[in-house]
């Protein structure tokens, strides 16, 4: 082989390597945006998956308020939420307020999956103060459901009504949507 | 000597750019078709997300009918599942009635609350307008004129009387024996009569294939009964409920869309699982009730919520014995708003 051919192949094998280089860069400036558009989807996801979680637990007739059967938008029935105190088991004990839907069974999953429910009244002044009432607790982190932890946290004004007295009261409802 | 060399250069030439561009030929078409799978992936995943959303949406909002339009693949609705390729959901308490596969570029979703007297639930049910539902009855009784206005306009639905119903229906009404084929990908007959006219498949419809064709009979005590096309004649498919009392109305629409007995039974267990959870909370309530001043206008209601109750526990639960519990509770409820007492429901 001559020094010319050999030239020739070298000058082959550079726009080879130029080439793969450049395919090389693309690849990764497109990985890199898709990367990114996976990200957003995922965090869109994560909203979403919250905001349905609060449209699923304030359409929930277990907690909704009603009368004769036309229901009140953005309210919780005192009475139905009161009803943790009586869960003679709960699976863990909080200060202020009980579980009334975390079972073995797991029924719930499907409509709240892998989130934490609260309500908390915030006006008139509850007594005992700061009354919270966890609805559901489902925590992929195990960290107890006053912590954020990684999910994502949606406050939704509420009224919270007492049949027994036919009072209202201003709450919240604050729902973490976990994932991982 | 130099000829033969620069020959051989040649032939070297060649194949080293064969073979280089045979490697990038391969490296790009192997991109190609991953990018191809991952796409179809993608969009199998996105009709099962979609679905999911449609689920969610459908348990938070009740008496609404949407068509929606989706990739025109074929989706499977089992028990608990839905699947669309490889892309599947699984669901611990499913509430769905529809046909057992769906393809089609829209699908039509509707809800209807389930209240007995309180509600209980959102019913979802799914079709698409490639399935014709053709009823058969008597549309001037209360019960099968329900059941063709609880169907939505925007899914196929003709409506044909049976013979032999007396008084003679209206001159706008076809007989039932005027049945033709208007090329659908699925029919499904839906008879809500006392007697049976299709005794074997209609002829204009015998060429189609078994699978396609499906019939639900709804006898006068609404006991559902399933068939399937078998040749030209029905394969039975009786479902395990009471055949001696009525049904809940609600559900029966269930049975028009649930093509398949498993999937209506399937679906029906997670409807009685929701109806005993919600009643056991009423149940709980009312006894906070009872305590106090208006304490003795509950008297009873107890006794009525558990039958309610039993519904959810029962194989073949006592239908009478629950309308009569549902009826109990709604005279209660008014005379506890006479008494300004705090409501059941």
């Amino acid at each position: 082989m001559t020094g010319k051919s050999q030239l020739q192949i070298g000058e082959i094998v550079a726009v080879l390597v130029v080439f793969f280089m450049m395919s090389l860069i693309g690849f990764v400036v497109y990985f890199s945006i898709i990367r990114g558009e996976v990200q957003d989807l995922t965090e869109n996801a994560k909203s979403l998956g919250s905001v349905g979680v609060v449209k699923i637990a304030l359409s929930l007739p277990e907690l909704q308020c009603s009368e004769n059967n036309v229901v009140r938008e953005s309210c919780f029935d005192k009475a139905k939420i009161e009803l943790a105190k009586e869960d003679p088991a709960p699976v863990k004990a909080y200060p202020n307020g009980n579980l009334i839907f975390k079972e073995p069974s797991n029924y719930y999953f499907d409509l709240f999956g892998f989130s934490t429910i609260q309500v908390k009244q915030v006006y008139p002044d509850p007594n005992p103060p700061n009354a919270v009432w966890t609805i559901y607790d489902n925590n992929i982190y195990g960290t107890p459901p006053t912590a954020q932890g990684s999910g994502f946290q949606s406050n939704i004004p509420i009224i919270i009504f007492d049949p027994g007295t036919r009072e209202n009261y201003f709450g919240v409802l604050t729902v973490i949507s976990y994932s991982r | 000597m130099k000829s033969r060399k620069s020959a051989v250069e040649m032939q070297f030439n060649w194949l080293f750019v064969m073979i280089i561009g045979g490697i990038i030929l391969v490296t790009f078409l192997g991109f190609a078709m991953k990018q191809r799978d991952v796409s179809e992936d993608l969009t199998k995943s996105s009709i099962a997300s979609s679905l999911d959303a449609i689920i969610s949406s459908a348990q938070s909002s009740s008496g609404e009918v949407s068509v929606i339009k989706v990739p025109d693949e074929e989706m499977t609705f089992e028990c608990n599942r839905i699947a669309v390729g490889n892309a599947a959901k699984q669901y611990e308490n499913l509430i769905l009635f529809s046909p057992k596969t769906i393809k089609s570029d829209s699908i039509i979703t509707q809800t209807m609350s389930l209240n007995i007297p309180f509600k209980t639930a959102n019913l979802l049910f799914v079709t698409s307008p490639d399935v014709r539902y053709i009823l058969v009855g008597d549309f001037r009784k209360d019960f099968t004129k329900w059941v063709k206005e609880s169907m939505p306009k925007e899914a196929v639905v003709d409506a044909f009387y049976s013979n032999g119903i007396s008084p003679p229906p209206l001159a706008v009404e076809k007989p039932f024996n005027e049945i033709e084929n208007e090329k659908h990908s699925k029919v499904r007959f839906v008879v809500v009569a006392e007697t049976d006219p299709f005794s074997a498949v209609p002829s204009p419809f015998q060429d189609m294939e078994d699978k396609d064709v499906t019939k639900l009979v709804i006898s006068g005590n609404g006991d559902v009964n399933f068939y399937r096309k078998s040749g030209t004649g029905w394969a039975a498919a009786s479902i395990d409920l009471n055949p001696t009392h009525q049904y809940i109305n609600e559900t029966v629409i269930g049975a028009i869309y649930s093509d398949d007995k498993e999937q209506y039974k399937c679906s029906m267990g997670n409807v009685k699982k929701r109806v005993q959870k919600v009643t056991d909370v009423y149940k709980k309530r009312v006894v906070g009730f009872a305590t106090g001043t208006c304490g003795s206008a509950y008297t009873g209601v107890d006794t009525s919520l558990n039958t309610i109750s039993s519904f959810a526990l029962e194989t073949q639960p006592n239908i009478a014995a629950m309308i009569t519990a549902i009826r109990s509770i709604i005279a209660k409820n008014k005379e506890l708003q006479i008494s300004s007492c705090p409501l059941i429901y």
